[in-house]
């Protein structure tokens, strides 16, 4: 497993945009999602989470604002920009062509393809 | 429960660098933690149980602190003394003891010439009390802190009145001894006996410790 969350971990930029190309989303929220989406597999911790956000605002993939709610609770909400959905796909094709190029190499000789 | 997270997230941000953003996570943080707890215990959580969890759940912060001194973000602003504050700051502390120095001098002078000899008193207590201002002036302007955000202006009221009164007590303690030594020149110029006026600095060290244990029972 740590092994796996090894590599998990170098897809939190596109596992956070994944999500908010649901919507906007606060912190809790998405790590909740990603916990349930894994069947509570794999969960971000929070120092992980929220340097990914400040690194993908910097990079001028999401914005933030605070919420008004009136429970007295208040929460960061983050969204996508149009940058963040253009990494996001970018991103997505990375990772799909990684996928086929690591498919085929943890395979011995003839057993995948030809 | 609740408190305890916030207690653990207090004690958790002692070592962030204290700026805007750094509050803001940490107001951020606190209240995904709050909702992560109360999750836990409407999932069948023993309140032990999920805090222990909460906690656990936060990792490693010492990246997530590492970027909050940047300068670039503009949401942030400097808590901390620039260097152009400090510079000032050391400018005003000099030339306030060499007023302390100097303030002798019109009365040495005057005083030897034999005329206006309270012309030179005058002077030198003058040259004194604009000296000790300067010292209170400075050590209360420098740390100054950045615009208020409504997010954490309570928060930050709070710890800035504490640090105010610190920089007043700050500027109390330096100018507390230059000016006793101001009275005991003063004293023995005008006097001419100066063995007597040693006194001075024993009645000033009893009057620093009743000063200093008046400040620190408020």
């Amino acid at each position: 497993m740590s092994i796996a969350s090894d590599m998990i971990r170098g897809h939190t930029d596109t596992i956070i945009l994944a999500q908010l190309m649901r919507g906007d989303s606060y912190g809790y929220k998405i790590n909740r999602a990603i916990e349930m989406k894994t069947g509570g597999q794999y969960e971000l911790k929070e120092a992980t989470l929220y340097t990914a956000f400040r690194r993908l605002e910097q990079m001028g993939c999401i914005t933030s604002y605070w919420g008004d709610e009136n429970t007295g609770a208040r929460r960061r909400y983050y969204s996508i920009t149009e940058l963040g959905v253009e990494n996001y796909y970018r991103m997505l094709a990375d990772w799909e062509q990684s996928r086929q190029i690591i498919e085929e190499l943890i395979r011995p000789d003839g057993t995948v393809g030809n | 429960m609740e408190y305890r997270i916030r207690a653990y997230v207090d004690e958790l941000f002692e070592s962030a660098p204290r700026t805007q953003r750094a509050y803001e996570l940490k107001i951020e943080l606190t209240q995904n933690l709050i909702d992560k707890y109360y999750a836990l215990v409407s999932e069948g959580k023993s309140e032990q149980d999920a805090y222990n969890l909460t906690v656990m759940s936060i990792g490693d912060v010492r990246e997530l602190f590492e970027g909050l001194e940047d300068t670039s973000s503009p949401g942030q602003t400097a808590y901390v003394p620039q260097d152009h504050t400090i510079k000032r700051h050391a400018a005003t502390t000099a030339i306030a003891i060499m007023m302390y120095i100097l303030s002798v001098v019109p009365l040495i002078i005057l005083g030897s010439i034999g005329v206006f000899e309270i012309l030179g008193v005058v002077i030198m207590f003058l040259m004194v009390a604009g000296a000790t201002g300067l010292l209170i002036y400075s050590s209360m302007s420098k740390p100054k802190k950045g615009a208020e955000n409504t997010v954490v202006s309570d928060f930050k009221n709070w710890q800035t009145q504490n640090t105010q009164r610190r920089q007043m007590l700050k500027g109390i303690r330096s100018a507390y001894w230059p000016l006793v030594l101001a009275i005991y020149f003063l004293i023995g110029f005008t006097t001419g006996k100066w063995v007597v006026c040693l006194v001075i600095f024993l009645i000033a060290a009893a009057g620093e410790a009743i000063l200093q244990s008046l400040f620190s029972m408020k």
